[in-house]
């Protein structure tokens, strides 16, 4: 018997939600429930053909069977909203666990392991200033300056920290952080815009560097020190200050779109970033968030912003092994989740 | 004398399928052989149906030596597919016809013969499965998009001269050997 098949199996039939008799089902035929259950008790293998028709329903790649389980996602921490459910989140955990499975083979592939390391391990979080503080500090240490981040997934992946986009998530999925064998992990829903997948990578690296997480009645305080962290790596207070000339007692929202698109970060979030750092009182963030709500800007501010959000590592890593002759076509477009003629044109069209 | 059996990988099926030229390849290189994993990863060439339902290409499922297949001792970028081709191409002692670079050094590696499309055009036209100017034109073709075909240009280059210079020559009309 293959050491990891039986595992692989059952992994991918979960991660789709699938009961053995439905996944019998959704390939074609070919291949009866019990046989199925057999194959995941490590019993028997199955023929070619049948593992050609359960790739196909598990949308898989054949390589996805026999990949030895190494990567384990522990400590996960959502920013989800709790109509998320159990099944859901597992089969989020389950396309993430993919991905980093596929990263860590093309980073063996490649011999191209990023070390990670928490600059700011030895600081207690307890408050908004220490938030602050923390931030402050992991700019410097990034050599980041005061200047607007231009791309915070790729800042991440640079940095040790992997940055997977799900594809095909739920609204009511923004984020969540792990740890996967000392390597942070941050997973980000794919389908929101700039501005929020910005906010909510760092709001979930805030997790992540600050080991915040808590019991039950820790845990609001923690995400509201973990927007503070997060608003602050996206604009730090000096440079709001500057950029909203001190106190306020009156500001318009043609100001606030202006340092959105600058900065990369939400009016609401600008919003809440003005009021931490005590540059408008209590009475005009309350008419601002009123304002917010009424003109419904609260679902959609209708204002992208320039920065482009993308994890790149990876293909990186594609592009280089393939060019360095280390990993094949047809692995790479197994790795990329793509078919081979798609890579051909692809490569095609970087080179 | 029994002729030596070729193993298309999915590569250079995909290609072939490109340039329109598989029927012509088939003609040549045969008996032509393929995995039904190589043959499921190129799929989407759909003149490949046609050559298999001719019985030009035969299909050798692996079947139950998927196993000996995962556990072959090769390079790790490799995927099932490329190691199924090497498999076939070693169980049946044959030529393996494939277009990437690391299955053919790898394949090198453990003994055996290995060719590529160009290789294979140029036999095409040596045995007259295609003319020569049908050949020319493939070549500028592949030549203007190289990085698709992952060759470099001069390869191409040095094939033209060879099919060139062979077009002066009489030609035998023998299938490729």
């Amino acid at each position: 018997m293959h050491p990891y098949f039986a595992e692989r199996l059952k992994a991918l039939r979960m991660r789709h939600g699938l009961s053995l008799e439905q996944l019998a089902e959704a390939a074609g035929g070919v291949v009866s429930k019990q046989a199925i259950s057999r194959y995941e008790k490590g019993e028997m293998m199955p023929s070619s053909s049948v593992l050609l028709a359960l790739a196909k329903a598990l949308n898989a790649s054949l390589d996805d069977f026999f990949r030895e389980p190494t990567v384990h996602l522990q400590e996960v921490n959502y920013r989800r909203r709790a109509s998320l459910g159990v099944k859901r989140r597992k089969q989020i955990e389950g396309e993430i666990l993919e991905r980093l499975e596929r990263y860590a083979e093309l980073e063996l592939i490649t011999n191209k392991h990023l070390p990670f390391e928490n600059p700011i391990r030895h600081m207690h979080v307890g408050d908004g200033d220490a938030a602050e503080l923390a931030a402050e500090q992991l700019r410097q240490s990034w050599g980041l300056g005061s200047d607007p981040i231009q791309n915070v997934l790729e800042l991440l992946e640079e940095h040790g920290c992997k940055v997977i986009e799900v594809q095909n998530a739920p609204d009511n999925f923004d984020g969540l952080s792990a740890w996967s064998d000392g390597q942070p992990v941050v997973g980000i829903n794919a389908a929101f815009p700039n501005d929020r997948k910005r906010f909510t990578a760092l709001h979930e690296l805030a997790h992540l560097l600050l080991g915040l997480d808590g019991e039950h009645e820790e845990r609001k305080e923690n995400e509201r020190l973990c927007n503070r962290f997060a608003g602050a790596m996206l604009i730090p207070a000096k440079a709001l200050e500057r950029e909203f000339i001190g106190e306020r007692k009156h500001f318009s929202m043609q100001e606030l779109r202006l340092l959105k698109q600058h900065w990369g970060i939400s009016v609401q979030a600008l919003i809440y970033r003005a009021k931490d750092v005590g540059l408008i009182d209590d009475q005009l963030f309350q008419r601002a968030n009123q304002h917010i709500r009424r003109n419904d800007l609260h679902r959609n501010e209708g204002l992208e912003i320039p920065h482009q959000e993308r994890t790149q590592r990876f293909d990186q890593l594609l592009y280089y092994g393939l060019s360095e002759g280390l990993i094949s076509y047809s692995k790479a477009a197994h790795l990329r989740g793509v078919s081979l003629t798609q890579l051909q044109e692809d490569v095609g069209k970087i080179l | 004398m029994t002729k030596k059996p070729f193993v298309y990988d999915a590569n250079i099926l995909i290609d072939g399928e490109k340039l329109g030229i598989l029927s012509e390849l088939m003609n040549c290189a045969k008996p032509a052989n393929v995995t039904d994993l190589c043959l499921d990863e190129a799929a989407s060439a759909e003149q490949l149906q046609e050559e298999v339902q001719a019985g030009k290409l035969n299909v050798v499922e692996v079947g139950d030596k998927l196993l000996a297949i995962t556990e072959m001792d090769v390079a790790r970028g490799l995927s099932t597919e490329d190691r199924s081709a090497l498999w076939l191409a070693e169980q049946l002692q044959g030529t393996l016809l494939t277009n990437d670079g690391v299955l053919r050094r790898e394949a090198e590696k453990r003994g055996n013969q290995v060719h590529g499309l160009l290789w294979l055009i140029e036999q095409c036209c040596l045995n007259n499965s295609l003319t020569t100017e049908h050949a020319l034109e493939l070549l500028d073709e592949m030549e203007d998009r190289s990085e698709e075909f992952r060759i470099t240009k001069e390869l191409v280059r040095q094939v033209r001269a060879r099919i060139e210079a062979q077009d002066s020559r009489p030609q035998t009309g023998e299938d490729v050997k």
